[in-house]
């Protein structure tokens, strides 16, 4: 009997461990107003940019190759290629043999989009948020293959202030657009100095480029209009913050990566990507 | 160089230790263990798509160490996965270290256990952590398990503890499982009941697991809806605990048995269900009859939004996987239609599965001397049921909403796994022995694999043995696969020679005549020897491995294509 | 670093069980490790009740889906009457099998007709415990139930070097 009780007050405290949530769970997002000017736009001279997403891990002994075909790449194409490195998966997290890799690069975001494009061994990356999972000794001859016909522009204006940052931006679509176009901002940061394993070797200062930090408007963006169809020489402008307290980036070394793209389960584009440094 | 000099002496050092054959007893003490190595040579294949490893030498290589005394019991695994084989690097299980440690002391009433366990609640709804090392899957908990029996026939387990991810350090984990389970055995308890034949088990569990919940999730994005609103599922919104129940009861009688267990799981938002509120359920039925020469069995299974893991952002591979729904259809060990296994689809399944065994008597016509083993399958799979809730239409988008609704019996549109098979194992006289099986599979490529369309196929396969003397044996496999479908059809042979009880030397050739694209028309040879001295095991192979999944039990992990010799070394001492 | 711990580590490891073999002289065989199994109707079972009367054992640890684990099983199952008739053996088939298949392991032995006493080991722990890696694995205990020989894999023929190990240890 004496048992009986007692199981019934384990089996009691296990009820607190019941969350019941009510709905609605979604709330609207907050997009704030845009109060900024944006200087005029010459849409003969935009170029169509390139993102490449890459995963990585800085207990993956063979990244660090993957980052410096990323920095050759970046030698070739310049600024026309956003890089947005994603540390996600087992070797992004805190290694438990090993003290050096105490640090923890993860973020939901990056969480988020290593299971949406179902990553699993790195280094790899996803180019354009197209469906294929590419290792780097294709990303160069895959990169130039990207269509570069510029479809829209994208302007940003940065404001620091406070511990927070601001983005304001205008998209400017250059062509008619039929299907839903999302606009994500999402932070990196570079020159973040942490141990990296490279092969057999535990390089204690590496520099990590192009880190993904955080998303200001989620994994994945807001829908750009109500109904996300746009059409030519149509302008729209946006604004979302974050706040940079309680984290441990850096603002003079971070910077907005804005993504303009269309993405459905078999297809997916980026129309225009742009970057700009927080300050 | 130096870390594969380290790799090569750490081998022939441990093998050197493991010819200790035996296990050490010295009063009540015992201490064993057993030592795994798999290491391969990588050469790079173009054709086959073998990519150029970086390391050409591979290995995975673990040491289990147990101690015993009495009711004490206590071990202690290390892992060497540093340069792990390209399989597992795909998974990322890529480190080295201490992962797995426990003390455990137990009497007649009661068992603990501290450190690392596995367990499992039930047939696994509700909670099961265990590992299959050849897949990589190693679901322990690190934390603390309490079992008691306090009366005969009873028995209460209660389990605390954080779920393994390869080598991630437990240290700021924001997750936690914890669980309980009891179970009653009225046959024990009633000894009338056992003495007319009659056993019957009851037994529930409950588990739930904490993750801390601080950041909002973007909700309007799904690929393929036309979301107009954005929104998102705020932090307060997203449940940290979130519980499961399961409960199921077992009855048999003479030949007869039926199990039955039925889960359901609380809201739980998280990436493989696209953040739905809904809860999830899963039933499992299994009824089974045999008697002396015959025997049948005939399982249901049907869950719905029961991918339940430590953490909400992960739905890869089987990381941090709580639960585990089994995949109830026929396993094989056939070579050509590995790639084609039916993973569980623990958020859209229902089907059933039918096995009937039967044994022609010996001495009889159709029987032979020894008897005719026939065995008879058939299984089917479906998705569940689906129709999104209004919210969901209205928004464009199931995130952030009661999801969709099922009815539950009700099979969904499209079929997932098909299988019919007949297999025929007869024994003509003490040297020949020959197991003949056909098998037509239909499998959802699309869903099962992300390719496009289905496979439908023919299997014939033919397992022929030969006792040359009584401890020289030849056996020749042969399969053919006939499709039109992914690859196209395959021709599979494979001679072994083996000289019982120590060494076996085989030659195959998997020959894939059928691919659509004339110039992937590939051989896939493969050729290997093993050595076998009591419980060591040393294997040599040679040989391309094409690229494709393998699954055991149901659980698969992808297999990148290889070429290369590779070297397997096991023993326990 | 982490090559000096694994060096240390391998030493250590050696010499614990170096100075085992030492001890091992003395012919103490290891005995079964005691774990709670379960019986083909779901009733609980702990190894420590696996005997027969101080006669020879054999302990098999198998699966469903398992070829060779099959083959071995169904070629022992050939000779199993004469066996028993001769020694007095008694033949324990431990699946491994899990929640997946486990329900068609009493099917399936009742189909072939095995004579064994079959049990289950669903989430593997008699198997981790006994250090086993791999099946098909099979161990004869003598009638003390100690552990006198082991081996893994099996090969056509295989079962006759267990019978004769079996007749030497009754005396035949």
């Amino acid at each position: 009997m004496k048992n009986i009780i007692i199981a019934l007050v384990i089996a009691a405290g296990f009820m607190i461990a019941c969350d019941r949530i009510e709905g609605p769970y979604i709330i609207p997002s907050e997009v704030e107003e845009v109060t900024v000017e944006f200087p005029p736009l010459d849409p003969s001279s935009v170029f169509r940019k390139l993102l490449i997403e890459e995963y990585t891990g800085h207990y993956c002994p063979n990244c660090p190759d993957g980052h410096e075909e990323l920095d050759r790449l970046h030698g070739i194409f310049q600024d026309t290629l956003v890089i947005v490195g994603i540390h996600a998966g087992a070797l992004a997290a805190p290694q438990a043999t090993d003290a050096n890799f105490a640090y923890d690069f993860r973020t939901d975001v990056g969480n988020e989009l290593r299971s949406f494009f179902n990553i699993d061994g790195i280094p790899v990356a996803i180019i354009n948020r197209k469906k294929d999972i590419i290792s780097p000794a294709r990303w160069q001859s895959k990169l130039a293959a990207e269509d570069r016909t510029p479809k829209a522009a994208i302007q940003l204006v940065n404001q620091y202030a406070n511990n927070t940052l601001k983005v304001n931006a205008k998209v400017t679509m250059l062509q008619d657009y039929s299907q839903p176009l999302r606009l994500s901002f999402l932070l990196v940061e570079d020159n973040i100095i942490k141990p990296q394993l490279k092969h057999s070797e535990t390089i204690l200062d590496y520099t990590h480029k192009h880190v993904l930090r955080a998303g200001l408007n989620g994994t994945f963006g807001d829908m750009l209009t109500g109904d996300g169809i746009l059409q030519k020489d149509s302008a729209y402008t946006y604004g979302r913050s974050i706040t940079f307290a309680g984290h441990d980036w850096n603002p003079d070394n971070c910077s907005v990566v804005a993504i303009l793209y269309y993405k459905d389960k078999l297809k997916g584009e980026v129309l225009q990507v742009e970057q700009l440094p927080v300050k | 160089m130096r870390k594969h000099l380290s790799l090569i002496i750490s081998v022939i050092l441990l093998f050197s230790l493991s010819s200790v054959q035996g296990q050490h007893q010295l009063g009540n003490s015992r201490i064993s263990g057993d030592f795994g190595f798999n290491g391969m040579y990588y050469m790079p294949d173009s054709l086959i798509g073998a990519e150029k490893v970086d390391s050409k030498v591979r290995a995975n290589a673990f040491i289990n160490l147990l101690y015993s005394n009495g009711g004490f019991s206590a071990g202690v695994r290390y892992e060497y996965y540093q340069f792990p084989l390209i399989d597992f690097e795909k998974i990322q299980y890529q480190g080295q270290g201490v992962r797995y440690f426990f003390a455990d002391y137990k009497n007649k009433f009661i068992q603990v256990t501290a450190g690392n366990f596995y367990e499992q609640f039930g047939n696994g709804l509700a909670l099961r952590a265990y590992e299959d090392r050849q897949l990589g899957v190693d679901n322990s908990l690190l934390g603390a398990r309490v079992k008691v029996t306090p009366y005969k026939g009873i028995t209460i387990k209660g389990v605390w503890g954080i779920e393994r991810l390869n080598f991630e350090s437990y240290l700021g984990r924001r997750d936690f499982v914890r669980g309980l389970d009891g179970e009653v055995s009225l046959g024990e308890l009633i000894p009338k009941m056992q003495e007319k034949g009659f056993t019957a088990n009851i037994g529930a569990s409950f588990v739930s697991k904490f993750e801390k919940a601080d950041e909002a999730i973007n909700a309007t994005l799904y690929p393929g809806t036309d979301s107009t609103c954005n929104g998102e599922i705020p932090a307060d919104k997203i449940p940290q605990n979130t519980p499961i129940w399961a409960t199921r009861l077992s009855f048999g009688y003479k030949g007869f048995r039926l199990d039955g267990e039925y889960a359901q799981k609380m809201q739980d938002p998280n990436v493989s269900n696209d953040f739905i509120y809904k809860k999830g359920d899963a039933l499992f039925l299994s009824a089974t009859y045999s008697m002396k020469g015959f025997g049948v069995a005939a399982s249901f299974i049907r869950s719905d939004n029961m991918d339940f893991r430590s953490q909400r952002m992960v739905r890869q591979n089987t990381w941090l996987c709580i639960n585990n729904i089994p995949a109830i259809n026929r396993q094989y060990s056939y070579q050509l239609i590995s790639n084609y296994s039916f993973a569980s689809q623990p958020n859209s399944q229902i089907g059933a599965q039918l096995q009937i065994n039967y044994k022609i008597p010996k001495k009889t016509k159709l029987g032979g001397k020894y008897g005719t083993d026939l065995t008879f399958n058939y299984s089917r799979f479906h998705n569940t049921d689906q129709q999104p809730v209004a919210l969901a239409t209205e928004l464009g988008t199931v995130r952030g909403t009661e999801g969709y609704t099922s009815s539950f019996f009700k099979f969904g549109p499209d079929l997932l796994y098909q299988d019919v098979g007949l297999e025929i194992s007869h024994r003509f006289t003490k040297a020949w022995k020959w197991i003949l099986a056909y098998n037509y599979i239909t499998y959802n490529l699309e869903i099962l694999q992300g390719h496009n369309g289905m496979m439908r196929g023919h299997l014939v396969a033919s397992d022929l043995q030969y006792k040359v003397t009584p401890k020289h044996a030849l056996r020749l496999e042969l399969q053919h696969l006939y499709t039109k479908d992914d690859e196209g059809s395959h021709i599979y042979g494979m001679l072994e020679y083996s000289i019982s009880p120590k060494w076996f030397i085989s030659v195959g050739d998997d020959w894939n005549y059928g691919n659509p694209d004339p110039t992937h028309r590939l051989h896939y040879f493969n050729i290997s020897g093993a050595f076998v001295w009591n419980t060591t095991r040393i294997a040599l192979n040679f040989g391309k491995t094409k690229e494709g999944i393998l699954c055991i039990g149901g659980v698969c992990r992808a297999v990148p294509a290889s070429y290369g010799v590779g070297l397997s070394i096991t023993t326990s001492f | 670093m982490k090559k000096i711990l694994f060096f240390a580590f391998l030493m250590v490891a050696s010499v614990t069980l170096f100075a085992q073999e030492t001890l091992e002289k003395d012919k103490h065989y290891a005995k079964l490790p005691a774990i709670d199994i379960q019986t083909l109707d779901g009733q609980i079972f702990n190894t420590s009740n696996i005997q027969n009367d101080g006669k020879p054992i054999i302990i098999s640890l198998w699966a469903t889906w398992c070829k060779p684990c099959i083959a071995e099983l169904t070629a022992i199952a050939d000779e199993y009457e004469d066996w028993v008739e001769e020694t007095g053996v008694k033949l324990y088939a431990i699946s491994i099998d899990d929640a997946k298949t486990s329900a068609r392991v009493a099917p399936f032995v009742n189909g072939r007709g095995w004579e064994y006493t079959v049990l289950l080991d669903v989430n593997s722990d008699f198997k981790r415990a006994m250090n086993v890696n791999d099946v098909p694995y099979l161990c004869i205990l003598n009638g003390n139930g100690e552990i006198v020989w082991q081996h893994t894999s099996y090969a056509p023929g295989g079962e006759e070097e267990v019978f004769e190990i079996i007749k030497k240890m009754v005396g035949k």
